[in-house]
């Protein structure tokens, strides 16, 4: 059963008593909150997603709790593990709340994969990386091409088996920031954005919610062929420059979630990607211009599914 | 008051005991067992029982990639450790002053079977009193910065404490707290840091001492009961009980602990450590070791209370409540530690100050 099949009240009931049971794969969290609000928001963004059946194990279990602050302004609290480890957002910013939280737990408690900090598309069978700074415009890529039948793996993750090229699709709702929320507006008329939040410490933040047939599939790796640094520049025309594979061992480790906690591990790991995958800075101040050029590249022999 | 039968809690204490608890559990007690161990700091810990016990393989998958997650995570920071000690030993020796490792960086050293699954954010050691000038100065010359603190913080530090404020390399995650003696200056426990120095032990590491097993013991026990944070420091008395388990390996270690801790005056600290590994942990002591202790004892309705509340704050947190419990007697243990540590005259404007802070910040959650 997806979340879409659960009426509202029964999903706000399940998250204020016993709590919602998602499978979010790789992984399954359990989402407690007595806040019909952020029911609301979360039936909309994760309707595609399976309901766990009662009795799952749920790798993170979360809940969003209301409390008041000393100048008795609504404020929502992230718990897990029976701690607050951050602090606290305004009470409507639930959802953002939900997202940069489990985002945080998933990143402290995953060591059994590398972490690379990359959104992930995959078309054919063929998985393209492409990891940047926040601002680089990874996200906005990402949501870009989900929307022009890429299957959307992750725009935060690139959650990959240690000693493979493969990678694990953790699919969330993709979170556009500020200009990239009417960019995609405009983009893609179609695509289901929801609500903006605004003045979030990364300013107005809205989500891309995951296409449906990308959600359905979020249980089959995907296999990298190409490793794409977006680096968005307005008004910029499109170029691309290709990376030593020292340069890019070092740009995809470095900013890894957990590289270190990795070693040996996360090195192999990422030295097998940039010995296998080509690995490019691609430059672009427009999308339409940037995904003719990843339609270009994909089509090199290189870049073929093993 | 003992953690309910069939509580997270009663199950980790099991567990801890003998990983064999282990066996069988359904989906559900796993998560909330591991969500137990977490917030108590003991899953890599938990995890290293289970596989030193070679049970680990058995588990189910989400359970088991949870507990190798955690040993991953540990023994990095177990690694960083190490590495963090050597660089400021470097610094430390260069200027002749001899270095001891306490507590979790020590604890590596000596290779303790749960070295690697304490959670560190920093490195723990001691220089002698008079070194302390010429350490932080070295130690700022190689480039260690102050963490952030508020002034009135450092000034704590500066006049009350037994370090000096903490210390971090920028870029690295693990701090430096260096210490010039084993207690608060100002506190009514003033054991001769001089005694710690002479029977103080060389260790693997060139240039760098340990403290004699039962002076870590002592120097774990009083840190356990007269610190002012006492949430979750269930993690604190796993280090005794390890503690009491390896040195006790030696049959002189008990007779030299109490007879040393009389010798310096910390007969109480390890009446309360005895006293809490035997309730809590039920960690194997020698017989007749209580009865031993008992004249380390404080008066009776002080006992009492001091015993029921211990037990309270050192059993496993639960971390299913929300608001937490037993928030009122952690606010009590944190006065009375700072009671123990400084004169009235002193406390009182400490904790007033530290009270008008809290209410002020309004990210403070409930404690």
């Amino acid at each position: 059963m997806n979340l879409a099949d659960l009426p509202a009240h029964a999903v706000h009931r399940r998250l204020a008593g016993e709590g919602l049971l998602l499978h979010i794969p790789p992984i399954a969290v359990r989402i407690r909150s007595p806040m019909r609000a952020f029911a609301e928001q979360l039936r909309t963004m994760y309707s595609a997603y399976e309901i766990a059946e009662a009795g799952t194990f749920a790798d993170i279990d979360v809940r969003i709790i209301p409390k008041r602050s000393k100048r008795l302004r609504p404020l929502a609290c992230f718990i897990v593990d029976g701690v607050s480890p951050f602090d606290p957002f305004p009470r409507d910013h639930a959802l953002p709340l939900l997202e940069w939280g489990v985002n945080w737990v998933f990143a402290q408690r995953m060591h059994q994969y590398l972490l690379l900090h990359a959104a992930v598309v995959e078309r054919d069978g063929a998985a393209v990386l492409l990891p940047a700074w926040p601002g680089s415009g990874k996200s906005t890529l990402a949501a870009s091409l989900a929307c022009r039948g890429w299957r959307y793996l992750s725009d935060e993750f690139g959650v990959v088996v240690p000693s493979t090229l493969s990678v694990l699709p953790f699919p969330r709702p993709a979170a556009l920031k500020n200009e990239s929320i009417d960019v995609m507006r405009s983009f893609a008329p179609d695509a289901f954005i929801g609500p903006i939040f605004p003045k979030t410490r990364k300013g107005s933040v809205a989500h891309l919610r995951v296409p449906s047939p990308s959600v359905r599939r979020a249980r089959d790796p995907a296999r990298i062929t190409a490793v794409f640094f977006p680096d968005f520049q307005a008004g910029a025309p499109v170029s691309v420059r290709p990376l030593s594979q020292s340069t890019a061992f070092l740009k995809l480790a470095h900013n890894a979630f957990n590289y270190e906690m990795l070693g040996e591990t996360a090195f192999r790991t990422v030295a097998a990607i940039v010995r296998a995958v080509p690995c490019r800075i691609i430059r672009y101040g427009d999308l339409e211009a940037a995904h003719l050029q990843i339609e270009i590249l994909m089509k090199e022999p290189a870049h073929a599914p093993a | 008051m003992r953690p309910r039968d069939g509580s997270m809690p009663a199950l980790l204490l099991r567990a801890i005991r003998d990983p064999a608890a282990l066996r069988g559990l359904d989906a559900v007690t796993w998560q909330r067992l591991l969500s137990c161990a977490r917030r108590n700091a003991v899953l890599a810990y938990l995890a290293e029982r289970a596989h030193a016990c070679g049970m680990l393989d058995s588990f189910e998958e989400r359970p088991r990639l949870a507990l190798m997650s955690a040993r991953i995570g540990g023994r990095r920071l177990t690694q960083l450790a190490r590495w963090e000690l050597d660089q400021v030993t470097r610094v430390l020796s260069a200027k002749g002053i001899p270095v001891i490792a306490l507590k979790g960086i020590a604890y590596v050293l000596r290779e303790m079977p749960h070295a690697s699954t304490r959670l560190m954010t920093d490195i723990d050691v001691m220089v002698p009193h008079a070194c302390i000038a010429e350490a932080e100065s070295a130690l700022r010359d190689a480039g260690w910065r102050d963490t952030k603190l508020d002034p009135y913080d450092v000034t704590y530090y500066r006049r009350f404490s037994h370090e000096i404020p903490p210390l971090r390399y920028p870029g690295r995650l693990l701090g430096v707290d260096v210490h010039h003696t084993i207690c608060a200056p100002v506190s009514r426990l003033r054991p001769d840091p001089n005694a710690f120095w002479a029977a103080a032990q060389p260790t693997v590491m060139p240039g760098v001492r340990a403290l004699s097993p039962p002076d870590s013991f002592l120097h774990a026990a009083v840190h356990l009961f007269f610190d002012s944070d006492f949430d979750g420091r269930f993690r604190d008395l796993v280090d005794l009980h390890e503690m009491a388990i390896t040195f006790g390996e030696d049959a002189q270690f008990w007779p030299a602990l109490v007879s040393r801790a009389a010798e310096i005056g910390l007969g109480r600290p390890l009446f309360y450590a005895v006293s809490m590994l035997d309730s809590i942990l039920a960690t194997p002591l020698p017989a007749g070791i209580r009865a031993d202790l008992d004249r380390f004892a404080p008066l009776g309705p002080v006992r009492a209370w001091m015993s029921r509340t211990l037990q309270q704050v050192l059993t496993p947190i639960d971390p299913e409540p929300w608001p937490p419990l037993h928030a009122g007697k952690l606010w009590l243990l944190y006065v009375r530690s700072h009671w123990l540590r400084m004169p009235a005259h002193l406390l009182i404007p400490h904790l007033v100050r530290k009270s008008l802070r809290r209410a002020g910040d309004p990210a403070t959650q409930t404690q």
